[in-house]
């Protein structure tokens, strides 16, 4: 509680300051007002960007200076505003107040809070910024752990990297994405304030876990998106405990398509504060396809030229400056880093149009999702031939390469095997059992959703599936074998999941290890 | 008729910050619809950059109009009173607005202590 002396001495610091603006405005007048796009006379000192307040109250953003007028898009409701409407200069560009009060809060693009609770006050950080240059860059080599096992073996992810999700509608892409989010739990301390119900899985995950890596903040922009699906993912987040670390910024199909445009920006501010601080953030954009649409929509209202499929000619720009602004900063600037998700959906798997293409050129690499392979059980759906990593094993860490080397080849030979074994002509002992070494391979790599797993896990799946400890277990049992192997090692033999989760290279003394508990572990199943 | 030269109709039809009507009427006669609406919007912006308007709480004697004109010797000056003002002026000079006025610095005063 604050006394009356120190309310009059911040009165008096105030008085210090009052009146150093200037008293003179620079204004416009409404012209016109269509389309969500105001056209105003005046505002001759108007800079391109800068945000307008109306005489109503409402906002806008400038995003075209004209010889003789600017078009202003409205940020707010625009009904109420007619021709002859004073608009004031606020001599700010477009920012969003940030702090660290932000963190499982639901915002809008603007830095609003759409979940009921009270203002987020704080840094105010500017939405557009240039990237960081080549200088204050470092190369990827810490990995980014999905919990998702074709991921975290066949396609890494690093900090700092740009990993495209790209597929058809209902593959699994925002499931990846959220996976990866609710598995950064593992990073945070694993006493959470809301504990509630944990499985028992999840106590012994948390049990291994050690903390050697820095914990990630995450941020979860969703574009054009359904209001009942964001309202889905949120609710999923705080049921696993990952909605304390992430921050939701929702621009759904019902707001403005000037809010869908800005949406992906606001997420990236707000990572720039963390990744400033040193802090390393994953940001996730569901999805950059709408985000164009909303792009070309404003553009085409401010009337500006069309090209290839009525985009604007800067669209490759649009994505080119949010995405470059995933980094990894060095030790001289605060080692922190962004690694973004974008996420784009395909018509019919055709990657080869205008906006994938895009931004494939962009990312570091895609992980693909096929229908096919979705609709004959493989989840996730990833095709291992069409995804890559171009960061790849500077992303992994030893013990992940250990077991994953060979693995995308095994897969790749056993798929180019499948399609000669439909023949029918009859097979060798070698090519049978590779045969049956690829499927389980394929079954050991489906997971199920919201069932991420630390890498520990990981690492004794694939271990196992490569060294041929599944070969006796018949398909439809490979995921209950799995379960149950977990559940035993994670009971009976702890350490051995200690030194799996320490990122060292699967040594002699770790594979007699490895393979004494597996063997204890068939013993147990006959 | 493109942009130029509608600015430069504009430019023959004022002398001396005046606009010569019988002159506009004749241009007007040879102009098309859209080309009319052009030169309509010139002459707009031309008043505006020309004119300057000045509020004042109450109104004031020639020789204030005199000492405000010579601040301002290339501009036509309207004057009008806004009580809501209380006291000083406001003036706007094409989309530069100058606050000089107690209503402004009260409400100043009030943002202020918000922020």
């Amino acid at each position: 509680m604050i006394n009356d002396t120190d309310i009059i001495k911040q009165l008096e610091g105030k008085l210090e300051t009052f009146g150093q603006d200037s008293k003179s405005h620079n204004i416009g007048i409404v012209e016109k007002n269509n389309d969500g796009v105001i056209s105003a006379t005046g505002l001759s000192h108007a800079v391109m960007g800068e945000i307008v307040t109306f005489s109503t109250g409402a906002q806008g953003v400038i995003l075209n200076l004209n010889e003789d007028n600017v078009s202003i898009i409205a940020l707010g409701q625009v009904n109420d505003i007619k021709e002859g409407d004073e608009i004031r200069r606020t001599e700010k560009l477009l920012h969003i107040q940030v702090s660290e009060q932000v963190l499982g809060r639901v915002v809008n693009a603007l830095g609003k809070p759409l979940d009921g609770k009270p203002p987020i006050k704080g840094q105010e950080m500017p939405l557009e910024r240039i990237a960081a240059g080549v200088v204050e860059r470092e190369p990827v080599d810490t990995p980014l752990k999905t919990g998702i096992k074709a991921i975290d073996a066949m396609i890494p992810v690093g900090r700092g990297q740009r990993e495209l999700i790209i597929g058809d509608r209902g593959l699994g892409k925002t499931a990846i994405a959220i996976d990866a989010i609710i598995n950064q739990k593992l990073t945070h301390s694993a006493q959470t304030k809301n504990a509630s119900k944990t499985s028992t899985k999840n106590k012994k995950e948390e049990k291994v876990l050690e903390k050697t890596e820095k914990p990630v903040i995450c941020v979860y922009v969703a574009i054009g998106q359904k209001d009942s699906t964001v309202a889905q993912i949120i609710s999923k987040l705080r049921d696993s405990n990952a909605l304390s670390y992430t921050v939701v910024v929702s621009a759904t199909a019902s707001t403005p398509a000037a809010l869908q445009y800005l949406a992906p920006y606001a997420g990236t501010a707000i990572a720039e504060y963390f990744m400033e601080k040193g802090q390393d953030v994953l940001i996730v954009y569901d999805d950059l396809t709408k985000h164009a649409w909303a792009y070309r929509q404003l553009s085409l209202v401010l009337r500006r030229p069309a090209g290839r499929e009525a985009y604007p000619g800067d669209i490759f720009y649009l994505h080119s400056r949010l995405l470059e602004r995933a980094v990894r900063l060095n030790k001289d600037n605060g080692s922190g880093s962004i690694t973004a998700l974008p996420i784009i959906e395909t018509q019919a798997g055709d990657i080869s149009a205008y906006i994938p293409t895009n931004v494939i050129s962009i990312t570091d690499g895609q992980i693909f999702l096929q229908s096919d392979l979705f609709n004959i059980g493989i989840r996730p759906a990833i095709d291992p031939g069409n995804s890559v990593s171009r960061v790849g094993g500077a992303a992994q860490t030893k013990t992940m390469k250990s077991v994953a080397g060979k693995l995308r080849l095994e897969l790749a030979q056993y798929n180019s095997l499948a399609a000669f074994a439909q023949f029918g002509s009859e097979l060798d002992q070698e090519t049978l059992s590779q045969l049956e070494r690829g499927k389980r391979i394929t079954e050991i790599l489906k997971q199920p959703q919201y069932g991420p797993l630390p890498e520990s896990l990981e690492v004794l799946s694939l271990w196992a599936v490569t060294n041929g400890y599944f070969d006796h277990v018949a398909i439809d049992e490979v995921s209950a074998f799995e379960t149950s192997l977990h559940d035993f090692v994670a009971t009976h033999n702890e350490p051995l999941l200690q030194k799996l989760s320490t990122g060292n290279k699967i040594d002699e003394e770790l594979t007699k290890m490895l393979k004494k508990t597996l063997d204890d572990f068939i013993k147990t199943k006959s | 008729m493109n942009k130029k030269r509608i600015i430069n109709l504009v430019a023959i039809c004022t002398k001396n910050n005046i606009l010569d009507s019988e002159k506009v009427f004749s241009c007007a006669k040879y102009l098309s619809r859209s080309e009319l609406k052009q030169f309509i919007n010139a002459l707009k912006q031309w008043q505006s950059k020309t004119t300057l308007t000045v509020y004042l709480a109450k109104n004031i004697d020639t020789a204030m109009q005199e000492q405000i004109q010579s601040l301002f010797p290339t501009k036509k000056i309207i004057y009008k009173v806004d009580a809501t003002l209380i006291t000083g002026t406001r003036i706007v000079d094409n989309d530069t607005v100058y606050e000089m006025n107690l209503r402004h610095e009260l409400k100043s005063i009030a943002n202020h202590v918000q922020q």
